[in-house]
């Protein structure tokens, strides 16, 4: 994987790990500040060595079944990789960066970056919880005067 | 920077009563010089300003009441971050208040330019009528000079300037009457799809107390947020319609409220009322001048020692450079005719304590009060559409009196629209729950989360804090802020009344949960600040009964009024009886707490405070009102 097609493979395990399609990711513009968080924030190999594990997974487990069941063992939870893909998802549902945990901290990481944040005022409103929830994040993409009163989607 | 330091009135805070009184002044009068003192940083008239806040909401981490606002060390808000549990005889000075305890005072409030009105849920009941003589009535606490009958007008005109939606019949219950032909300026805010399952689900039941039964009833919930004006409404003094105003600086901002679920800790167009839309008001009104100084604490008022009249008002200014590393101080005095402290309960009292003024009646910092929430929780067994639309649009009001009152509080009960956010910080934690509790990714955590959230279902029981020794505001010597102004001291602790009536609520509670089928999921820890424990006997028997209260954000009492100087700092028009051209007004005046949210009457308060002052300005009186 070369380094222009990195933001590609972050894209792919993020559908995987938040549930939600390409569409849906690509609409909340938040895709690229997303991906440079977590770049900055883990550096240039580690990046690199985690992509390239999900990109030897995605090779080995040609179904989607198998792949999310590989994912779920070799990245999920383990200990290297699993604080990762958590503060993936966490990213997308809530356009916020969790600082890693401490021994995860110890072992892999000393930037100064790593510290709680919402990225942007936008990436709060983008926050992809609201779309599981299956409303509108507090404060914005107001629904319109008087649609509390109505049934609710299921 | 002002060139006077003569003023007609001078106002200390920029909050509702601050405004409403410079509003309503210029409204009668002509000519007067007006100054407004307010200790926090902010703008009246731009929405420019207001869209900082909005920006600093979105991007703060803990998106608390008072987390958009400014927070400046020379006018420091408390914050509910600050609350915990008190270590016996060690005071907690962690907050801006120093906590002597033996419980945390449970609130907070906003200094900034439109107060604590910037989040206000924006609730407006009335009073009930009996909620005014609960000494003559129950034995307890203390009566109220005033009656509900002397404030309907003022009710009146607080519901015109907050722009109140609501329904009249649906709020005539309790004794709570109406003039003939009354309406309110906007019809009732819908009720939410919660509110109106409860409803039906709950039609006809009722719970048995001390051999009476009350209606287990909801009830939509009077707002001060716009929605659809009602054609009917007519303003008593110049018998116009009611027209919706939209945000400060942005009018077309705001017209109705647009469902942005956000109330507290802020409503991004303003379609909650907030007093910055009587502050921009009251300035644009040419026929006085009105200055408003933000970043302006009072520390103390001056009192002459032969009139016994204040003389002077005493106040700092701070402006702090952009960079942040070099702030100017200067002190500044100024005089008014007339002056009034409308600051908020607990810092009217801080300045009135740091000026040793109103000492006849030892009142000054007494009696603080909040309304103890009791919460509880759990989950529905289908959707009802949680985390949409104002806070709250219901209540369930019969057990806001009765004879009850004698032996326990009385309580409203608030329906909570947003899930769990208030007690467990949903849907975040419950992402969190999932992936770490559950292990799940992918469309296994959307589903969890989705299934989870959309039946959540919060409801609070609001008790009416008795009036206590036991609670009050003082200064110490050794506590000030940047600025060198005193921070509050807090003696404050629960007694068993509202224990009490706790207990009863959560017997009505339980009854609600077991018709509606909803499943507790409530959980008092040790550990929060507002724990409590109550032993107390049930046919006989020994029983603890355990919760948590959390505060309401009603900051209530410390300069009560009442009938004379040996009892009371002010008159019922807020008038200082020890100082003839001091008023102190607020939500401090009150002698009780009350059933209902502070604020309408407060606002009902201000305007019946600005009447009295125009009567002392006769020669500015405007010809036609």
């Amino acid at each position: 994987m070369n380094e222009s097609s990195q933001i590609d493979f972050f894209y792919d395990i993020s559908l995987i790990l938040t549930g939600y399609n390409r569409v849906k990711l690509n609409g909340t513009g938040q895709g690229e500040l997303y991906f440079s968080t977590v770049k900055d924030i883990l550096g240039k190999n580690l990046i690199k060595d985690f992509l390239s594990e999900y990109e030897l997974l995605k090779s080995e487990n040609k179904s989607p079944k198998a792949l999310n069941k590989a994912i779920q063992t070799e990245l999920f939870k383990d200990p290297k990789w699993g604080p990762v893909c958590k503060n993936i998802i966490k990213l997308w549902y809530m356009g916020k960066w969790y600082k890693m945990p401490t021994l995860w901290r110890e072992n892999y990481t000393t930037s100064t970056l790593d510290e709680d944040k919402i990225i942007t005022p936008n990436s709060y409103k983008e926050g992809l919880v609201w779309e599981a929830v299956g409303q509108h994040p507090p404060s914005a993409k107001q629904p319109g005067y008087g649609t509390w009163a109505f049934p609710p989607k299921n | 920077m002002i060139n006077d330091d003569k003023f007609d009135i001078v106002i200390v805070g920029a909050g509702i009563t601050g405004s409403i009184i410079a509003k309503e002044l210029g409204n009668q009068c002509e000519g007067l010089n007006i100054l407004i003192l307010e200790a926090g940083p902010g703008k009246s008239g731009d929405f420019e300003s207001y869209q900082k806040y909005n920006d600093k909401f979105y991007q703060t981490l803990a998106k608390t009441p008072n987390s958009p606002y400014t927070d400046p060390p020379f006018a420091p808000s408390p914050s509910v971050l600050d609350i915990a549990k008190i270590e016996k005889g060690k005071p907690d000075t962690n907050g801006y208040f120093v906590q002597n305890g033996p419980l945390p005072f449970l609130s907070n409030y906003n200094r900034n330019v439109g107060g604590t009105t910037l989040h206000w849920l924006g609730t407006t009941l009335r009073m009930c009528p009996n909620d005014f003589k609960l000494k003559s009535l129950y034995g307890r606490g203390v009566d109220w000079p005033l009656s509900y009958q002397q404030m309907q007008p003022y009710y009146r005109r607080a519901e015109f300037e907050i722009g109140v939606s609501g329904n009249v019949e649906e709020q005539s219950i309790l004794g709570i009457t109406f003039k003939k032909d009354y309406v309110f300026p906007m019809h009732k805010i819908p009720q939410s799809y919660l509110d109106n399952h409860m409803s039906e689900g709950l039609k006809g039941v009722t719970f048995s107390d001390e051999g009476v039964e009350y209606p287990i009833e909801v009830v939509s919930t009077p707002q001060g947020r716009n929605g659809m004006p009602n054609p009917l409404y007519r303003n008593e003094e110049n018998e116009l319609g009611f027209i919706p105003v939209g945000a400060v600086g942005a009018p077309d901002l705001g017209q109705r409220c647009e469902g942005n679920s956000n109330c507290v800790a802020i409503c991004p167009v303003q379609a909650k009322y907030n007093a910055l839309k009587t502050l921009d008001a009251a300035v644009k009104n040419k026929k006085n001048k009105v200055t408003v100084l933000s970043k302006s604490p009072v520390s103390h008022i001056e009192i002459d020692a032969k009139t016994q009249k204040v003389k002077q008002i005493h106040y700092k200014t701070y402006d702090t450079s952009e960079d942040g590393t070099q702030t100017n101080i200067e002190s500044h005095v100024v005089s008014g005719e007339i002056v009034v402290l409308a600051a908020n309960a607990i810092e009217n009292a801080k300045i009135l304590l740091a000026s040793d003024a109103c000492t006849t009646s030892g009142q000054v910092g007494k009696n603080l009060m909040d309304h103890l929430v009791y919460i509880n929780w759990g989950l529905f067994p289908k959707a009802i559409g949680a985390f949409r639309g104002p806070g709250s649009t219901s209540g369930i009001p019969n057990m806001r009196d009765g004879e009850f009152r004698k032996n326990r509080s009385a309580f409203r009960v608030e329906i909570g629209n947003w899930g769990w956010t208030w007690p467990a910080n949903t849907p975040e934690s419950t992402m969190l729950d999932g992936i770490y509790a559950e292990g799940l990714f992918g469309q296994e955590l959307i589903d969890y989360i989705k299934d989870q959230t959309s039946r959540q279902f919060r409801i609070g029981w609001e008790m009416e804090q008795l009036p206590s020794e036991e609670n009050f505001v003082s200064i110490d010597e050794k506590y000030k802020d940047a600025l060198g102004n005193y921070r509050p001291v807090i003696n404050y602790n629960f007694n068993d009344y509202e224990k009490e009536g706790a207990y009863i609520a959560s017997k009505v509670s339980e009854k609600i949960y077991d018709i509606l089928k909803i499943d507790v999921r409530s959980e008092y820890e040790k550990s929060s600040p507002g724990y409590f424990e109550y032993i107390h006997e049930v046919n006989g028997k020994k029983e603890t009964f355990e919760g948590t209260f959390a505060g309401a954000g009603h900051v209530v009492g410390c300069h009560r009024m009442g009938t004379t100087k040996n009892n009371s700092v002010v008159d019922s028009n807020q008038r200082s009886h020890d100082h003839k051209n001091l008023f102190v007004a607020g939500a401090g005046s009150f002698p009780t707490l009350a059933t209902s949210n502070p604020t309408l009457t407060m606002s009902a308060l201000a305007f019946r405070t600005a009447d009295e002052i125009v009567n002392e300005f006769p020669k500015n009186k405007s010809k036609k009102k």
